[in-house]
């Protein structure tokens, strides 16, 4: 189904997790016990009845990858921490097959099952030919009603546009809604919500459908306000993480009010101030690191919602704190940093380090911004928020600028959907090894193999600053 | 179940034209009138969005994928629409969880159960005014408040999806948020439904409020085009060193989430979703409060002013207990008077709310102050609570609350003693009552003239908590308050005079007493108030009264008659009170009397000289022994 605007529907497929995680599990059952071990059978039992009632549900059974996501039926599994290990697992060994997409007609039989699960589970042969090889063996073994299919291409150009559109839009109507809010604010009155609603919620079901495109954005900077931009992408880059950590959508909403209003207290700080290049002095200090406090009493003013936005208070309040409480504000009575602040601590330092606006540092590139993050002492940072973050975002984050070992220099567009390609991911071309720009260059996975060697074809040497060859990031991403 | 030609629908088996299920019905035939002529020719002019198109083809092609698609012209859909909106329409029409609501959905859930025979799905695309399911109109009515259609595409949805199985748990929730949509002309739909997440519905929507002036980021695909990067240095360097990164492994391990790291996320989203987020926040307030300004700790205390009530509302008593304990604290450490004016005037704006919250009956949910949660609020509570207080203190169920709400009642009164003497001027029994009642208790001497004032009143209740004050407070109105109160209309009042004259009038109560036991009017009394004044008056007069006592229960009228025998009975009772010789003789000539009544009064009275005689030994009256009050009601063992 194509859409052109939000979709949004009920975000968890339970019955689709389920049956993924009987797959898993019958195919791990079959690697170590014999076909007719109770384990196994049971295992076979239990996948049986899952899939019989999803196709007696749904009319049919087809499970399919697109990117890091796994449909069941033309609805996305979430995938939360209870589930990540195994649907993670299993999305590998049907990549490792070259599988991208499974159908399931209702005439399988257990027969059926155990021949396809006895491949799933067997070693994958190396290379493209990986599901030729399983197709095969599939026919050989006279499975007919368990069809296999390579995975959908990462980027249909149309598509691709449409999505970027989609996530234009979204991205645009947010920071509007975060300009007319604060705007508002910032003249005392109560603020309704209704309209910054509106956009969370596109944002939320932006990040729950295509998170690539509206990931893409967050490298937007000539686009309006920064400080509007700023709110708008530790949303984005909140939501993201949220999502990836399998946050309910209703849980995500709550995140990304949180994040969009974050520095809603800088709204009171002089612009000379804050814009002020170089180090402030005490007095100006002083008012900057009160932005958490007055966030904190500013959000009392947000009307419209069953009660106040408790979590988004106190996410703006703790933001700068650190787990241990150092940081700022500081700390009298003893309370525990919540997670969301831990989250938006750590979005908020990503983009703010990656911004051309900050006035007392120049920017890093998002490769190394993830690395900093990593490598923060002091415990700054929750240090396992920030490898979630950068297991998210990978080594080299949307919009890092990169040299390759072919001498291209290229622009990353997205992480690569295979989990443990991370320092792999899908780049632009930008220029050819002599110089030369290309427009509109193509879009290259980074595993993808040269056949007449079998190796990779490009890998990075190194990410470089895109201002030493006059690449605006956001013309090749967003 | 029956077929309506009318509406083209299945009907609920009510019976039509009368009863409550009619009116509902009724109400949706304007629109569903209007369906069959229209639906009837597929409505192919009517404009598309491209929106609408996209999803027009997009629902074929699963139509087409599905096993067993709609292949007829639309009626099921119609059919199920025209039943929907009558379960709408009865949310509209009765209170929520009338049977009536259940019957419409009921039937709506069954008209939706047929279509799941032929797809797994129904996509409807929402324009303005109607609704297409696969280019037929199956929904249509003139633009406004009742339609349908329109309500979502006010809202911005352009397209909706119902999936199998929406009809078995969903549909009512969805019945009555459209209800409510249709009610409330501001209520976001679209935002009510995204956060319901209802399982087997999905919609796909547009920004309404998005503008012509919305600007889109432009970027420049081909930005550079035709260029050269001069600078090759950098590029040129890592090619000939054959620069790499780590190599993939080496990357990973510091990126790859661990088992213990999804164990510790998993630990603290559950932290996040249990947090209380009240508390913390209101811990946040108190910090700011401490550690800045006065301009602050106003800030802060304004925004008190509103997020306490939201705590009694939620009956987060320890937060509540938490803010008003540190803000004392803080006010006196600060020693500074601005801040200290502020906390009272937050303490006095919330105080009857907070003494209501803490008085008020545990609720069904069972929460409940604890102990130092109670006495954190009682002790914060100021004068403005004091009404609240004295109206709810006497019920509250909870011993160990009412006494510390009770004390700090006290603490309330004595220190504003003013604002008491408003409530006793009061209209209201109640306040007038238990005001009269703590003055009473603390002895308030101002609150005299008040309590005077109140004597004139004519609700009994009122007049005896009056004189119960006046006579705590030890009034020196209490002798003549006392002999007039003898002779009160309410037995009560007089009882309450009796008790309390000797104390207040030591010389003249005994001749006071004797006018009223040896008055008629006595006869008219209850055997208990008359047992009551026989004591009062035997306490007051002591042996002097053994004569008085001895012809009121001896003496026959010329004619040879007794008195009435609950009077004769008392003034035995009375005489058992007094141990003289007199006193015994008198109950001895009376100890065969035909009355059993007045046997039984004179039996006690006697046992109660023996016993005083094996006690004392032969000691002097001591009326104070008996005390029981006991009336002569021809028991031997009193009431």
């Amino acid at each position: 189904m194509n859409h052109n605007g939000p979709l949004t529907g009920k975000s968890e497929n339970v019955a689709g997790t389920e049956f993924l995680s009987a797959l898993y599990a019958a195919i791990k059952a079959l690697q170590i016990y014999p076909d007719e071990n109770q384990v196994v059978k049971d295992a076979i039992t239990q996948l049986e009845r899952l899939a019989f009632d999803l196709i007696k549900r749904e009319g049919g059974l087809a499970v399919w990858l697109a990117g890091s996501f796994i449909f069941v039926n033309d609805l996305r599994v979430r995938v939360d921490l209870t589930d990540y290990a195994t649907l993670a697992a299993l999305r590998e060994l049907l990549r490792g097959h070259g599988i991208g997409r499974l159908t399931v007609s209702s005439e399988v039989t257990r027969r059926d099952w155990l021949g396809f699960l006895g491949l799933a589970g067997a070693p994958s042969t190396p290379g493209s030919g990986a599901l030729g090889t399983f197709e095969t063996r599939l026919a050989e073994i006279g499975v007919t009603v368990i069809k296999v299919a390579a995975p959908a291409p990462l980027f249909n150009p149309q598509g691709e546009d449409d999505a970027i559109e989609a996530a234009r839009r979204t991205y645009a109507i947010s920071v509007k809604a975060a300009r007319d809010m604060m705007s508002t604010m910032l003249t005392g009155k109560a603020i309704g919500a209704r309209r910054t609603e509106r956009a969370i919620l596109g944002l939320v079901d932006q990040v729950l459908q295509d998170p690539a495109s509206i990931l893409g954005m967050v490298t937007l900077r000539d686009f309006d306000d920064h400080s509007y931009i700023h709110s708008v992408n530790v949303a984005i880059l909140s939501l993201a993480l949220g999502d990836h950590l399998g946050f309910s959508r209703e849980q995500l909403f709550q995140l990304g009010f949180a994040g969009l209003f974050h520095d809603i207290g800088k709204i009171l700080i002089a612009p000379d101030v804050l814009n002020k290049k170089g180090w402030l002095n005490e007095e100006e200090w002083d008012k900057v690191s009160q932005h958490p406090d007055f966030g904190l009493l500013m959000l009392f003013n947000v009307e419209g919602f069953q009660e106040p936005p408790y979590r988004a208070m106190l996410a703006a309040y703790e933001h700068h704190m650190k787990p241990d409480l150092s940081g700022y504000p500081r700390v009298i009575r003893r309370r525990r940093q919540g997670l969301f602040g831990r989250i938006i601590a750590v979005t908020e330092a990503y983009d703010a380090a990656i911004s051309p606006f900050s006035k007392q540092f120049a920017p890093s590139s998002p490769d190394e911004v993830i690395r900093q993050l990593r490598e923060a002492e002091n415990n700054q940072f929750d240090p396992i928020v920030v490898k979630a973050f950068a297991n998210m975002m990978g080594l080299y984050p949307v919009g890092t600028t990169v040299i390759l070992d072919t001498g291209e220099l290229a622009v990353v567009v997205a992480k690569n959907p295979a989990a443990r390609a991370l320092s792999r991911p899908l780049v632009r071309l930008v220029a050819e090894a002599d110089g030369t720009r290309i427009a509109n260059g193509p879009i290259r996975d980074l595993t993808e193999a040269d056949p007449s060697t079998g190796k990779v074809s490009r890998t990075i040497s190194r990410s470089t600053d895109p201002a030493r060859y006059s690449i605006n990031i956001s013309d090749y991403v967003a | 179940m029956t077929f309506d030609a009318e509406t083209g629908g299945w009907m609920p088996d009510e019976p039509r034209g009368s009863g409550e299920a009619a009116r509902a019905d009724e109400a949706v035939q304007d629109e569903a009138l209007l369906m069959p002529d229209e639906a009837a020719v597929p409505d192919t002019d009517a404009p598309l969005s491209v929106d609408s198109e996209l999803l027009m083809g997009a629902d074929q092609e699963l139509a087409q994928a599905s096993a067993s698609p709609l292949e007829d012209d639309g009626a099921g859909v119609r059919e199920f629409l025209t039943a929907l909106i009558k379960a709408v329409r009865a949310t509209q029409t009765y209170a929520e969880g009338n049977a009536l609501i259940v019957k419409f959905v009921d039937a709506a859930a069954e008209q939706m159960a047929t279509l799941w025979e032929r797809t797994s799905h129904v996509t409807l695309t929402v324009d303005e005014d109607r609704f297409l399911w696969q280019d037929q109109t199956v929904y249509a009515k003139e633009i406004g408040p009742t339609n349908l259609a329109f309500l979502f595409f006010r809202n911005g949805i352009r397209v909706i999806s119902f999936l199998e199985g929406f009809e078995q748990e969903q549909l009512a929730d969805f019945v009555a948020i459209i209800g409510s949509g249709m009610r409330a002309s501001d209520e976001d739909l679209l935002a009510t439904l995204w956060h319901r997440d209802l399982d087997a519905f999905q919609m796909e929507y547009v920004d309404v409020a998005e503008d012509e002036s919305l600007e889109l980021p432009q970027p420049d695909r081909s930005a550079g085009e035709g260029e050269t990067v001069e600078d090759l240095e950098e590029i040129e360097e890592v090619l000939a060193s054959g620069e790499l990164p780590p190599g993939e492994e080496e990357a990973l391990s510091g990126i790859t989430l661990t088992d213990a790291d999804l164990a510790y996320l998993n630990r603290e989203m559950e932290a996040e979703w249990l947090r209380p987020l009240t508390r913390d926040v209101t811990l946040a307030l108190l910090d700011q409060f401490e550690m800045r300004d006065v301009a602050r700790r106003k800030q802060v205390i304004d925004i008190l002013r509103e997020f306490l009530p939201v705590q009694f509302a939620t009956k987060d008593f320890g937060s509540v207990a938490l803010t008003v304990t540190e803000l004392q604290l803080l006010a006196n450490k600060t020693g500074d008077d601005e801040t200290q004016e502020l906390v009272t005037s937050l303490l006095r704006d919330v105080s009857e709310s907070m003494a209501e919250l803490v008085a008020e009956p545990v609720n069904g949910d069972g929460s409940t102050p604890a102990a130092d949660e109670v006495r954190a609020l009682a002790d914060a509570l100021q004068p403005e609570a004091i009404p609240t207080l004295i109206r709810a203190v006497p019920s509250v169920a909870n011993q160990r609350t009412r006494h510390q709400l009770m004390e700090a009642l006290d603490r309330l009164v004595l220190s504003n003693p003013d604002s008491v003497q408003e409530l006793l001027a009061s209209q209201d029994p109640v306040l007038v009552v238990e005001s009269s009642r703590i003055v009473g208790r603390l002895s308030l001497k101002s609150a005299e003239p008040a309590l005077l004032a109140l004597l004139e009143r004519h609700e009994h209740l009122t007049r005896q908590a009056a004189l119960e004050a006046l006579i705590q407070i030890g009034s020196e109105e209490c002798p003549r308050l006392l002999k007039t109160a003898l002779e009160d209309e309410n037995r009560d009042i007089r009882m309450t005079a009796v008790k309390a004259l000797a104390k207040f009038d030591p010389d003249d109560a005994a001749a006071t007493l004797a006018g009223v036991v040896m008055g008629t009017s006595i006869r008219e009394r209850e055997a208990s108030e008359q047992m009551s004044l026989f004591k009062a008056y035997a306490e007051a007069a002591g042996s002097e009264a053994v004569p008085v006592l001895a012809r009121l229960l001896n003496k026959r009228s010329w004619y040879g008659a007794h008195g009435v025998p609950t009077v004769r009975a008392g003034a035995a009772r009375a005489l058992g009170l007094l141990h003289s010789p007199a006193a015994k003789k008198a109950l001895d000539k009376a100890g065969k009397d035909k009355d059993d009544t007045v046997r039984n009064a004179v039996r006690v009275a006697l046992k109660a000289h023996a016993h005083a005689s094996e006690d004392s030994d032969g000691d002097a009256p001591d009326a104070s022994e008996d005390g029981d009050g006991d009336a002569p009601d021809g028991s031997e063992d009193g009431e």
